[in-house]
């Protein structure tokens, strides 16, 4: 008995440590979450500016609106391209709940303390991305995050806020795309429409102005679907 | 009426002249429906790439764009409707024999030959306009206006051209639209003056055409070096306004080539026939 | 050999008029080669004002070669061509306002009415009202048809409507080549009819290629004979035919002994025609003679007439035959 007893101990320290390193690591994005508990919904006026080589187009403006947890509505004179991920602030996306998180490291980001953490997600289904987040330990704000598909496909933002009542909310989101070079296994389609499937590398800056939080938007409101083509 | 006046009218009294007009509208109205049916496949084939990053908002099948697409296979049906006309202008009168009754009426051979030259040209221009219209009008009815997604197959690349620019870059690339599309009738125009029949010009311009075509894509260093100066290579010079930014330099180099191309090709023309002699 | 009749020989007065004559075409050892072959050489032709010339050859003569010549449709390889005493080439534009040529059948837009042919090429010459074309075609019995398109014509039809837009701009010289050609009996008399009604009521000058001898005999003042492509004759048709030696019948007794004393003469030559009747050839002007020496020789002489016709005087100098 006296034999399995060190063992014992040491495997059950073992998982109270991982037990209390997972809770930590969840901590800071707690913290992160619980700060916009009270950010029902906003809207903002965006201005996008592109810097990709394969795409050519002038600055767009927009409106953005959101409603908590995950309702997201746009509203674009013409034609308007948009970033899937880390292009609009969602603060209940990266509920611990549905993630695995761990402390990757400390660092030191503008001058202030900061945490890296990794997430990946819970659900099996989008179990083929996996998020970095750069928290300030101090003002509890995802100042980066970077987002790794399996497919190799890396977005990385930095954000940047301003207080806006009592939320900070971001002003500036400045993203990298990177996409990882083509697939050699895909066929290329000789049609005028058939696009090559390549890179689309380069940055997107996204600029948020005039907010205009929790102004009571209904659901309806969100009902009627963005003119998008494809989730 | 002038010599330039009789010419447009005799090229727009027959009826084969409307085969082009016929054949055109067919072909946008044809393709401006089944656009219509597979609107959201095309779209997802031809933003696909940028879908995996990106949201799409907007009406990007717009009038704009079906003009657009149907004007990158312009190279393809518009030479061989001009070549009908432009092959037949001058060799027809030698076919009827009323070019016995034409030159020996006070006006020289070089004016009547300029005049037949010009009325090539009017049609060739009556040609693409009359595509454009069709394009542009039928497209907006169907598909509504907004901004242009101009995607470049041969080089990965999406170009998005604000509503506002659209209608005069629309103008100034059917203008290089014409402009590209004189060279082949030109050559037409040449054969035609070689030529007792119209057969012959136009077979022999659809030749040339296709064959610049393949020469200027072998991918060997001679046939490399040669490429700028086929006309061919610039016969998409209309897509260089629907770019941003407008590459006016080569614009303006396609221009002059292309140019440079009729006024020679014109100027054989009129050396040949004004010593040609007339036996038939 | 060629034959031209001096500019000074016959009457008094045919000199002074010949003299007082403008010449509105002149062309001076017009010439064209195809390769090594000359359709045309050393053409030297002279047309005056208000004369009906016929250019007469037989098929591949060379008549249509120099008719295009002069018209701007070949360009000579030597040579050159004045007309109403203007270089043609020098002043083409000035020159063919004046002129009117059909060369061979008159082609027309078929896809195109009568009227819009005549508003056509009436208005490469002047500028065209639409009353001259009415006049036009109505001069030419093709007025009701004003209005159907050309392809709805017979060949007579287009030929009078080739003659139309010959009136049209009222030209002072019209050349025509060949322009009875695949014309029926009626078709050939009505063109020959507008002729000389061109020339005698409108005073043009026409200048017409033919190979049918009966068109000249019918209505040229003068005329030209090409064979080879070399001229071998001009001048007016009763000059050309006087200078040949003329053919006669004669019907006279005993015919043994005329036959036997005509043969002594070096001036006779006998010629048995067809039908068995005596025939004989002596230069024009010793018919008289030839009759004094028979009835002299108590031959009686019952009938004494003359086969001068264009025919045998055209086929003499094409095939070469001709004494002088």
């Amino acid at each position: 008995m006296r034999r399995y007893l060190i063992p014992i101990i040491m495997l059950f320290l073992f998982t109270a440590g991982v037990v209390h390193a997972q809770e930590n690591a969840a901590r800071y994005l707690d913290t992160y979450v619980k700060k916009y508990v009270g950010l029902k919904d906003y809207s903002a006026d965006v201005l996008i500016h592109y810097d990709i080589t394969a795409l050519k187009a002038p600055d767009r403006r927009a409106k953005v609106y959101y409603k908590s947890p995950d309702k997201v509505k746009f509203a674009a004179k013409g034609i308007f391209f948009f970033p899937k991920q880390g292009g609009y602030f969602n603060p209940a996306q990266f509920n611990t709940d549905n993630f695995e998180i761990k402390i990757i490291d400390h660092v030191i980001w503008n001058d202030r303390k900061a945490v890296r953490l990794q997430l990946l997600p819970k659900d099996i289904t989008k179990s083929n991305q996996r998020f970095i987040l750069t928290i300030d330990m101090g003002w509890h704000l995802i100042q980066a995050f970077e987002t790794v598909t399996s497919e190799g496909r890396k977005i990385k933002a930095i954000i940047v806020y301003e207080k806006f009542g009592e939320f900070d909310l971001p002003t500036h989101i400045e993203l990298q795309l990177e996409d990882p070079p083509a697939e050699s296994g895909e066929t290329k389609e000789l049609i005028p429409f058939g696009q090559h499937t390549k890179q689309i590398s380069g940055k997107v800056f996204i600029t948020y102005a005039n907010y205009k939080v929790n102004t009571g938007l209904k659901d309806e409101f969100f009902a009627e679907p963005n003119p998008e083509l494809s989730q | 009426m002038n010599l330039f006046q009789i010419e447009v009218y005799k090229t727009f009294s027959r009826w084969r002249t409307y085969i082009a007009f016929g054949f055109l509208a067919l072909i946008v109205i044809l393709t401006e429906v089944v656009m219509k049916l597979s609107a959201r496949e095309i779209l997802e084939r031809m933003m696909r790439s940028m879908q995996k990053d990106f949201l799409i908002f907007g009406n990007v099948l717009n009038g704009w764009f079906i003009t657009a697409f149907i004007m990158n296979s312009l190279h393809l049906h518009i030479p061989f409707l001009i070549t009908l006309v432009a092959g037949d202008i001058v060799s027809s009168e030698a076919t009827s024999g009323t070019v016995r009754l034409l030159l020996v009426r006070p006006p020289s051979r070089s004016a009547v030959i300029t005049a037949k030259y010009l009325a090539t040209l009017f049609y060739t221009a009556a040609v693409v306009i009359f595509l454009g219209i069709m394009c542009i009008m039928l497209g907006l009815i169907l598909f509504g206006s907004g901004d242009l997604i101009m995607n470049y197959a041969t080089q990965f690349r999406i170009v998005f051209i604000p509503e506002t620019e659209i209608p005069l870059r629309m103008f100034l690339a059917f203008t290089a639209a014409i402009w590209s599309m004189a060279v082949v009738a030109s050559i037409a125009f040449l054969f035609s003056t070689l030529a007792e029949n119209s057969i012959g010009p136009i077979i022999g311009t659809m030749a040339v055409v296709i064959v610049f075509f393949v020469i200027g894509n072998f991918p060997f260093d001679f046939f490399r070096a040669l490429t700028p100066y086929l006309f061919t290579t610039h016969m998409n010079i209309w897509q260089r306004f629907l770019d941003t930014p407008i590459p006016w330099r080569q614009i303006m180099v396609s221009a002059a080539i292309l140019a440079l191309h009729c006024i020679v090709l014109f100027a054989i023309a009129l050396i040949v026939y004004r010593r040609k002699d007339i036996k038939s | 050999m060629k034959r031209e009749h001096p500019s000074g020989a016959g009457t008094k007065t045919g000199t002074h008029r010949r003299m007082k004559q403008e010449t509105v075409l002149r062309t001076s050892g017009l010439g064209k080669r195809f390769g090594a072959r000359w359709a045309a050489r050393d053409i030297n032709l002279e047309v005056h004002r208000g004369d009906v010339f016929c250019f007469l050859g037989p098929n591949g003569a060379g008549k249509s070669t120099t008719i295009r010549m002069i018209l701007t449709l070949l360009l000579p390889t030597t040579g050159s061509i004045e007309i109403f005493g203007k270089d043609l080439h020098a002043e083409r534009s000035d020159v063919l306002s004046r002129v009117c040529g059909i060369v061979e059948k008159p082609d027309f837009y078929l896809y195109l009415t009568a009227y819009k042919n005549l508003e056509i090429f009436g208005s490469l010459t002047r500028r065209i009202s639409s009353d001259e074309i009415m006049e036009a075609l109505d001069i030419v019995g093709l007025k009701s048809r004003a209005f159907d398109k050309v392809k709805t014509f017979s060949h007579g039809m287009k030929q009078r409507l080739g003659i139309a837009q010959a009136l049209l701009t009222t030209p002072e010289m019209i050349i025509l080549d060949e322009p009875t050609a695949g014309l029926d009996p009626q078709g050939m008399k009505e063109v020959r009819e507008l002729i000389t009604m061109l020339s005698q009521e409108k005073g043009m000058t026409v200048f017409l290629s033919t190979h049918l001898l009966s068109e000249v005999e019918l209505v040229a003042t003068r005329m030209a004979v090409i064979n080879h492509g070399e001229m071998i004759a001009q001048g007016s048709v009763a000059e050309l035919l006087e200078q040949e030696q003329a053919e006669y019948s004669l019907r006279v007794s005993p015919l043994k002994t005329a036959v036997k004393l005509m043969n002594g003469l070096s001036w006779v030559v006998l010629r048995p025609d067809e039908k068995g009747a005596t025939r004989v050839r002596i230069d024009s002007g010793r018919a008289s003679e030839l009759i004094r020496f028979l009835v002299m020789h108590d031959i009686e002489v019952f009938s004494f007439y003359p086969h001068r016709t264009l025919e045998d005087f055209f086929l003499k100098i094409t095939e070469g035959i001709s004494e002088i």
